[in-house]
């Protein structure tokens, strides 16, 4: 019988079942105790080798029946887990990972996967009578694999609940992209039959428009509901992370997920996941003191870093927050302004938030600076960037001792979003409406010279002013004197006044990106066709200086 | 006429490749399972002759279904899957009434033999 067809299935199965595993170790090794834990380990390696040994990959099933052999003694009493037993299941199930990679890929089988067997093997021969020893056993080091021209890292696609078979099936995200993006266009199209039906007086058409209007929405919120992964598809290898992270640096640390069944658009999860792994790993490097570190100065022996996704109307607000040893404004402060950012003035004028933000600014974060102030500038400009390019916001708030809070609110999808429409000369953007404070009304009287530029007065705080038009390249406007509206917005974690000509109000909009030669344009994240025909351009403003 | 068959197990793989085997001969499948509360719902409106049971099932043990499945189609003839070694199962399943065994890991080859050996 030709078992080549049940070969994608295999691996995506199988993909499953070692993700599963993944995670069921490293929550033993929190509770090292609990049984249907390590019963629910057996099953998975037990289904894998299973299934290898019908498809006849053999070394599959060899290593996959190695592991289950090791848990089958710690399941019998045989043996008692221990943080080496953690790396060597963790070893072997990354192993497995590449070799299922690598039948995805068409490669050949890994050529000597001896070394890792006989390890499983006699594992519980050397570890055994240490028993239950908490600190680090000598043979903690596992060793080091022949094959490593197999990659580690391994995608794991969406598992579908296998008892769902038969009323659910498999679609390529390309064709959910291609469904979004033909939902954007119908939206598109209808505001322009809607423009053009508003210069004729069809009594018999509006109520169709009208229709069409209801019909394009539900479409549009099944598509954005067919779009939805729960957080837990990026989470699950969260855990894993930060535990190889903290062993690494001999910490203590423990991560807790909540909120993990929260769903967002898929889009958005890919973009998170790189920065939410970033703002992990400076939590983990440089938030996290030793253990004896933390008992010195009275803290729990373990660390815990929370990571917390909570949905709220509109957005999902994910944060990061640890009990480490917290940033300190004031050593931040003088960095910055030893490294020219700003102003010694600017810098004694901005509260301790707005300073904190500064780790993000590019050039902040050097190697000299990371050992300095706990290096909490690691990466953390690309993690601000790529917050900023899905429209979210990043704050960070810190209590020295006790730990730090990193803060994202993401929108729930990517390409639609509520902008607020402004004309600067002939030109008309968008900004995102998570990125204006708010818009107010400046006379001539409200603005002032101070230092040689132009600044205003909001709630008894001088904000500078800047003008959209020049730094959108358009004519200034020519009637001085005049009510001059302004957005308020944070450029760079600074508050500033944004004049411009006219502020039309807000509007649901479908972003697209731009192409050669428009993408060139860094202020510009995309843009989206209005109603009239007329082009509008997305703008980011933390590209914009 | 094709014998009806009724597959339970929670892998959609090994589902797939047990209805491929089954298909390509004088069987039908007319009903899979994901666990076994799937199970025992079909099993109210569906009557298949063969029923292919794996024992661990994610919210029962395939042992604890026999009993019930045998008090709603007394004659339905019930084939339990299990890992090799485990004799003691298979005669535990023997005695709460199922008529044969499939050790897993299974071959086309094998499932073929153990199904032919059940006879009309």
């Amino acid at each position: 019988m030709d078992m080549s067809q049940y070969r994608n299935l295999f691996i995506s199965e199988s993909r499953g079942h070692l993700a599963s595993f993944n995670e069921l170790i490293v929550q033993l090794e929190r509770d090292t105790e609990n049984r249907s834990l390590v019963d629910e380990l057996f099953r998975h390696a037990h289904s894998l080798k299973g299934m290898a040994a019908t498809m006849q990959f053999d070394w599959i099933a060899q290593l996959s029946h190695a592991m289950e052999d090791r848990l089958s003694s710690l399941r019998n009493g045989e043996s008692s887990f221990s943080p080496a037993m953690a790396d060597l299941m963790l070893e072997g199930s990354d192993l497995l990972c590449s070799m299922v990679d690598a039948l995805e890929c068409g490669n050949n089988p890994p050529a000597d996967i001896s070394d890792l067997l006989n390890h499983f093997s006699d594992f519980g021969k050397v570890s055994s009578p240490l028993g239950n020893t908490p600190a680090a056993p000598p043979d903690r080091s596992t060793p080091q694999l022949s094959t490593s021209e197999y990659s580690t890292t391994s995608r794991q696609p969406h598992q579908f609940r296998q008892t769902d078979s038969f009323k659910s099936v498999r679609v390529k995200t390309e064709l959910l992209d291609h469904l979004l993006s033909i939902t954007g266009e119908l939206m598109t199209t209808h505001h322009i039959l809607l423009e053009k039906a508003s210069q004729n007086t069809h009594a018999a058409i509006e109520q169709p428009i009208r229709q069409l209007a209801s019909l394009i929405r539900d479409l549009r919120d099944e598509v954005f509901h067919a779009r939805m992964l729960p957080f837990a598809f990026i989470a699950e290898r969260f855990p894993r992370l930060v535990r190889d992270l903290a062993r690494k640096h001999g910490k203590e640390v423990e991560l807790l997920i909540e909120g993990e069944e929260c769903e967002l658009d898929r889009g958005v999860l890919e973009e998170i996941s790189e920065p939410l792994i970033h703002i992990l790993r400076n939590a983990v490097d440089h938030g996290m003191e030793t253990p004896d570190e933390r008992v010195a100065s009275g803290k729990p022996y373990n660390g815990v870093i929370t990571l917390a996704v909570k949905r709220e109307k509109d957005h999902v607000n994910v944060t990061v927050s640890d009990d480490g040893r917290g940033i300190i404004p004031a050593i931040v402060r003088g960095k910055a302004v030893a490294r020219g950012l700003l102003s010694p003035e600017a810098a004694s004028e901005l509260t301790d938030s707005e300073i904190l933000m500064l780790v993000c600014a590019p050039g902040f974060s050097t190697a000299e600076v990371i050992t300095d102030i706990s290096g909490r500038g690691v990466g953390m400009d690309a993690v601000k960037t790529a917050v900023h390019k899905l429209g979210g916001i990043l704050s960070i708030s810190s209590e020295p001792g006790k730990g730090s809070l990193f803060s994202i609110q993401i929108p729930l999808t990517v390409s639609i979003i509520h902008a607020l429409m402004v004309r600067c000369g002939a030109l008309m953007v968008a900004f995102p409406l998570n990125s204006i404070e708010r818009t107010i009304e400046l006379t001539k009287q409200d603005i002032h010279e101070q230092d040689g530029g132009k600044v205003c007065t909001v709630e008894g705080k001088s904000v500078p002013i800047k003008n959209l038009n020049r730094m959108l390249g358009q004519p200034l406007p020519r009637k001085n004197g005049h009510i001059v509206p302004a957005l308020l917005a944070k450029v760079s974690g600074v508050l500033v006044a944004l004049l411009a000509d006219e502020i039309r109000g807000q509007q649901e909009i479908f972003i697209k990106p731009l192409g050669i030669p428009l993408s060139g344009m860094k202020w510009c994240s995309g843009g989206t066709i209005l109603g009239d025909g007329s082009i509008v351009f997305v703008v980011d403003l933390s590209e914009l200086s | 006429m094709a014998k009806t068959v009724m597959i339970v197990d929670d892998s959609l793989f090994v589902r797939n490749v047990m209805r491929g085997v089954l298909n390509s001969r004088e069987f039908e499948v007319i009903a899979e399972a994901g666990s076994g509360i799937e199970a025992m719902r079909i099993l109210h409106d569906r009557k298949p002759a063969i029923i292919l049971l794996d024992i661990i099932l994610p919210d029962a043990n395939g042992l604890d279904l026999i009993g019930p499945i045998l008090a709603i189609q007394p004659h339905v003839k019930i084939v339990v899957c299990s890992t090799i070694g485990q004799e003691s199962v298979f005669k535990k399943a023997l005695d709460l009434g199922a008529m044969a065994f499939i050790p897993k890991p299974f071959t086309p080859e094998k499932i073929i033999e153990v199904l032919d050996s059940l006879g009309g």
